[in-house]
């Protein structure tokens, strides 16, 4: 409790991060009170070809699509999508390669090595290509987008914890628990991971912008969930062929994707000020 | 006994070589080096065998740079002697015999009978392509050259539609393709990224990624005399961006790009200065395959109900802004054996939920299929999920690539339960729509809807094999008529063709078959 209020009162002192934050929450109201604050809430599954490509206006504010639905209120269900992509993309990630790197971090023999061996394979290829070859495979849906984010996310964060527990391993505290007879989970549970947790958390945050990035790109490649669904990256792909007289079906998407991604790389920077000093931004140092 | 000589084809062409253009505002924009027309394709050229495809999209390949014993040209379509000067056919209307002109190959060896029977059987040996046209009407080895000039077809069943499809033979040099075998792969390999025609451009560069580059063949048999400046060379470039392909046309990169581009686009390039739009009456219906074999698509109460959720109105005057005419049949309805008059489908919620609730048993959910990248099939997917939504029937789009999409077309199993998508013309004769996607032998082949109705299938299969031009007129009339009553798909659409071309392109030929990318009648100013 206490880390938390230090954490939010650091957060308010530091204006990007804060405005990061603030992004993310009106990204998190905007997927809850869809139904509420749309103006059109049918307008995700119902069509009205007669009023198809309208700019911006009081009754649409940022205009309609191809088929005549209200790009607004679609892009506040598609929060919804983006959110529920991201989250679940990235806790599987967290899933996996937390234990992973844990476990090969702490031992050091030839299953250590055969862990961190995979993930090098899963690193070697550019993580966009690997998601794009699996998405294709497995058919365009929203679950399979899910799958291949994780698929191709969780080395990241075995990497990273591998590292952080190969250099906790050689801690004082941690040498005493060893010394004091704790068993390896005990070590690595209670002693290894709390105090890798802060880069765990910075890296994260930080990845949920790039995964919201990288589910907009197979969305915009159509290898997301299909038509109708409000998903950004679809919406954009759509707008191409009525660019650039209907300007406003890219931009209001386009905008929006552009605002999460940088919610959340501000309020992963401003986690890593607060949490991880030595990696401190230059400018505060 | 039909008698086509070459006079008659020639006689024709005059006509076709002017074109209105409308006040010329002649100010070049930027140079073009030596008559180079560049066009823009929607797709991309992964092979230039002649066999191994038969699309519209890859049409340009094959037309340019070989030659047919005969050739669908302008628009309505005309069957014309290509390389060919006659063809004899005989009473029982099984042999047809015929003359080959004087013709030369791209490497200047001499056009021959034996060139014709070698690219026939290959064909039917590859089993690719054009393959299914000739299936079960020509045996491999029974084409015969008695001499250098003489060919003699013998069909194995008669066949109204055989001399349609023969433009789709397209001649290679035997000799040069046999000299480029790897193993038994009948010179695919080679011949998929080289030229062994007589066409009139002769291929210079090819690369899959790019596109391919032609230059003229100045000894091609039909000559050049005919066009007062030809081209020098063409250039087929893959562009698949829209947005690429109109701004590319717009600032003079490109000549020319597909007539099917989307209404707002088009109405674009008709802005531009330096492009005009060619539009034409063309042949290729838009509709939704239905899946007849499988529940609950199999009961007709079913199929109805889908065919009344189509906001047919709402896709054709807002979507399209209608550039589109409504056609009722599975049949262009500027083809002869068209029934006229036809009252479809309306979009009419009431009358779907009626059909609806004759329907027994539960209904699963409906997948809808649609071409990922032509968003004109998405769109109508979502139109239809939308009306469908109304009349409580649960749906799924799932948009996937051409190939894919082809690839379970084939299949009964993997099949959608509806798919979007377009028929377009390989030869002019209502058996390229209704023989081949309603006949009971096609299926699997080109029946993708699994629909075999005795009675159509009689009607179709006695046109298929009758000279009696009448007859076979009554047939598809009546065909169309039991088809669209029995609701064996969802016809939308006929298109009309908008092709745009920078203004500086003279003499553009346009016919459905070849989508107007015969280049040879092309100049440029």
């Amino acid at each position: 409790m206490k880390t938390a209020l230090f954490l939010l009162r650091k957060l308010a002192s530091d204006r990007t991060a804060a405005l990061g934050a603030l992004l993310i929450l009106m990204l998190v109201v905007a997927a809850i009170a869809a139904p509420v604050l749309s103006t059109h809430p049918g307008d995700v599954s119902e069509f009205h070809p007669p009023e198809r490509l309208q700019g911006p206006s009081l009754e649409h504010f940022f205009g309609t699509d191809r088929m005549g639905s209200d790009i607004y209120s679609r892009i506040l269900f598609g929060a919804r999508i983006t959110i529920s992509i991201a989250v679940i993309a990235i806790g599987v990630s967290v899933l996996i390669g937390v234990p992973i790197g844990l476990i090969a971090g702490y031992y050091r023999n030839w299953v250590s090595d055969a862990l961190m061996r995979v993930s090098d394979v899963f690193l070697a290829v550019p993580q966009i290509v690997l998601a794009i070859a699996i998405a294709q495979t497995l058919g365009p849906s929203i679950e399979n987008v899910i799958l291949a984010l994780s698929v191709t996310y969780w080395p990241f964060w075995a990497r990273l914890v591998y590292s952080e527990t190969r250099s906790a391993l050689n801690e004082t505290y941690v040498e005493a628990s060893i010394a004091l007879g704790a068993s390896p989970w005990r070590v690595m549970l209670l002693h290894v991971l709390p105090n890798i947790s802060s880069s765990v958390i910075v890296r994260t945050t930080i990845g949920m912008g790039g995964t919201i990035l990288t589910a907009a790109t197979l969305g915009f490649l159509g290898l997301g969930p299909p038509a109708p669904t409000p998903e950004w990256g679809r919406m954009i792909a759509e707008s191409r062929e009525f660019l650039p007289e209907a300007w406003w079906y890219a931009t209001a998407p386009g905008l929006a994707i552009f605002l999460v991604v940088m919610g959340f790389n501000l309020l992963g920077d401003g986690l890593r000020d607060i949490l991880d000093p030595r990696t401190r931004r230059s400018v505060d140092g | 006994m039909t008698l086509l000589s070459l006079k008659h084809g020639l006689a024709r062409f005059g006509a076709a070589a002017f074109l209105a253009l409308g006040a010329l505002t002649a100010q070049p924009m930027t140079a073009i080096a030596g008559g180079k027309f560049v066009f823009a394709n929607s797709s991309a050229y992964d092979t230039l065998d002649p066999h191994a495809v038969f699309d519209v999209g890859r049409v340009a390949s094959r037309i340019n740079m070989y030659d047919g014993l005969m050739r669908w040209q302008d628009n309505p379509p005309v069957l014309k002697p290509w390389l060919a000067e006659k063809v004899d056919v005989s009473d029982d209307g099984l042999t047809y015999t015929f003359t080959l002109r004087d013709a030369k190959f791209h490497d200047g060896s001499p056009v021959e009978a034996s060139d014709v029977v070698y690219s026939i059987d290959r064909i039917l040996e590859m089993k690719k392509g054009a393959y299914s046209l000739f299936e079960g009407t020509i045996a491999i080895g029974s084409t015969k050259a008695p001499d250098a000039k003489t060919v003699v077809f013998t069909l194995s069943k008669p066949s109204a539609v055989f001399l349609a499809t023969v433009p789709e033979i397209y001649v290679v040099n035997e000799e040069v393709v046999t000299a480029n075998y790897d193993g038994d792969d009948l010179g695919t390999t080679w011949l998929s990224k080289n030229g062994a025609g007589s066409g009139s451009f002769k291929l210079k560069r090819y690369d899959p990624a790019i596109g391919w580059q032609a230059e003229r063949f100045d000894d091609h048999f039909f000559g050049w005399d005919m066009v007062d400046d030809p081209l020098d060379s063409i250039e087929f470039r893959t562009v698949v961006e829209i947005n690429s392909r109109v701004l590319g046309l717009m600032n003079g990169d490109f000549h020319g790009t597909d007539g099917y581009l989307p209404q707002d686009q088009v109405k674009r390039l008709r802005d531009s200065d330096d492009v005009y739009v060619d539009e034409q009456e063309s042949m290729r219906i838009f509709y939704s395959i239905i899946h007849n074999g499988r529940e609950p698509m199999s009961d007709q109460n079913f199929r109805k109900a889908l065919s009344y959720s189509f906001d047919y109105d709402g896709f054709i005057n807002d979507i399209l802004s209608g550039s589109v005419a409504r056609d009722p049949v599975p049949l262009p309805n500027n083809m002869w054996g068209a029934p006229a008059d036809v009252e479809g489908y309306t979009y009419d919620l009431e009358k779907a939920k009626e059909y609806l609730d004759k329907v027994e048993g539960d209904i699963p959910e409906i997948t809808i299929g649609a071409l990922a990248g032509y968003g004109q099939t998405e769109q109508a997917a979502a139109l239809l999920q939308n009306g469908l939504n109304k009349i409580g029937i649960k749906t799924k789009i799932v948009a996937e690539p051409w190939p894919v999409a082809s690839g379970k077309m084939r299949d009964e199993e993997q099949m959608y339960d509806l798919l979007f998508l377009w028929k377009s013309t390989y030869y002019a004769d209502p058996n390229n729509w209704l023989g081949e996607m309603y006949a009971c032998e096609q299926i699997g082949a080109r029946n993708n809807s699994w629909y075999c109705n005795e009675e159509v299938d009689k009607l179709l299969s006695e046109a298929r094999t009758s000279t009696d031009q009448e007859l076979r007129k009554a047939n598809y009339e009546k065909a169309n008529m039991m088809l669209m009553e029995d609701a064996a798909g969802i016809y939308i659409y006929n298109t009309k063709w908008f092709g745009p071309f920078n203004k500086k392109v003279k003499g553009v030929r346009f016919s459905p078959i070849g989508n107007g990318q015969e280049m040879r009648w092309v100049s440029m100013e």
